[in-house]
């Protein structure tokens, strides 16, 4: 009876009723699977790096393009400024009485402008003083651009009208260091004056010896 | 045969083709449900944990080596979720004989043997119940349990039979 009783336990559990699942289970495991359905997990993580690249290389060429634009503005920004500060010492500089003064706006000039620019401004402005000291001055400052052609003819047609023995020499110098046909034919015609000053024959005379 | 289909159903999600999950599903679904609600599950958690067992073979078919069989490695995942819920749930509502479903293939009488039957099973140590459940509702050959619990074969038989005469004997009480 004993032993029969145990063969029915064990029966009873193997034919234990199997608990049935409700209807919304199925509704669950259908968006689970539409989680999982995709093509293909490999593809889909190639197409994620390629994603990523692209975004990185989208972000670098913003940031190169916005970088690139900050820097023109700053160009721009710092040419403007150059210009006003041009015009400013331009402006100031009949002001400015004091020779250290005006040769520090040409200092300037050379150092933060184009060389024509600034052997123009030398040019005008060696033409409109009167004070011999600036002129002295200019001349030093002209030798920086002996190799423009305007300069040599400019200071040759100097050459020419200057009467002060003071500014006579160095123009000389100045001419003669070139050789240029044009400017010995100046220094020519200068020798054969009359009226020049004595210590301009001098020095003439001493440079042609 | 039939655990050659499962296998290659497991090969192909791990391919990525998840157009056979219907089969595995409805084929486990209460199976796997049942091993919850046998083991002290509540209704909502087992679903909840039925579908996280899907999910995790979902997850873990790549892995799969499709030349063992897939229902030791299915009932493994179930016992790694089963004991995940133990340890999340340390105070876990006590499942009440009510909650089963004994009506849809049996008469009366049967349904109150096998809420003693139910009751009994409760009384006996949380090992012995997945031994004797593995063994007899879940039909697993010896040789797998044995495999499972690292014991001999006849040794896994000596406990089976020693468990059903413990559980005859506490059934016979009840029923008195």
């Amino acid at each position: 009876m004993k032993k029969s009783d145990e063969f029915k336990i064990g029966r009873m559990l193997e034919e234990m009723p199997l608990q049935k699942t409700g209807s919304i289970m199925n509704t669950k495991f259908d968006h689970l699977k539409e989680r999982y359905r995709t093509p293909n997990k490999s593809i889909s993580r190639v197409k994620w790096i390629i994603y990523y690249a692209a975004a990185s290389i989208s972000i670098f060429l913003l940031a190169f393009l916005l970088a690139s634009y900050l820097q023109q503005k700053r160009i721009e920004q710092l040419q403007i400024s150059n210009a006003y500060m041009r015009s400013l010492l331009i402006q100031t500089l009949p002001a400015n009485q004091a020779v250290d003064n005006q040769l520090k706006v040409f200092d300037y000039l050379i150092n933060n402008e184009n060389a024509t620019y600034t052997a123009d401004e030398l040019i005008e402005i060696y033409e409109n003083t009167d004070d011999i000291n600036l002129k002295l001055a200019s001349l030093e400052l002209f030798d920086k651009f002996r190799s423009q052609d305007r300069v040599l003819l400019f200071l040759s047609e100097q050459l020419q009208v200057e009467e002060s023995p003071l500014l006579l020499i160095p123009l000389i110098n100045f001419i003669s260091k070139e050789k240029s046909r044009k400017g010995i034919e100046v220094l020519m015609n200068l020798k054969k004056d009359q009226n020049i000053h004595k210590a301009v024959r001098d020095h003439l005379n001493d440079l042609e010896s | 045969m039939v655990r050659i289909i499962d296998e290659e159903i497991i090969g192909s999600f791990g391919n990525g083709d998840f157009s056979k999950a219907d089969l595995l599903y409805h084929k486990y679904k209460d199976e796997v449900f049942s091993f919850f609600r046998y083991r002290g599950v509540i209704t909502q958690d087992a679903e909840d944990m039925t579908i996280e067992v899907f999910e995790r073979v979902f997850s873990g078919a790549r892995g799969f080596d499709t030349s063992r069989p897939f229902r030791p490695w299915f009932y493994q995942i179930a016992r790694n979720a089963l004991t995940d819920y133990f340890r999340r749930n340390t105070k876990r509502r006590i499942v009440d004989i009510d909650d089963f479903d004994f009506t849809d293939e049996t008469n009366e009488y049967e349904q109150e043997e096998y809420q003693i039957l139910y009751k009994s099973l409760k009384k006996l140590s949380a090992e012995d119940q997945d031994l004797i459940l593995m063994a007899k509702f879940h039909q697993f050959p010896y040789s797998e349990i044995s495999q499972h619990l690292s014991v001999s074969e006849s040794v896994v038989k000596t406990r089976v039979h020693r468990i059903i005469k413990k559980l005859t004997s506490i059934y016979n009480e009840m029923m008195t």
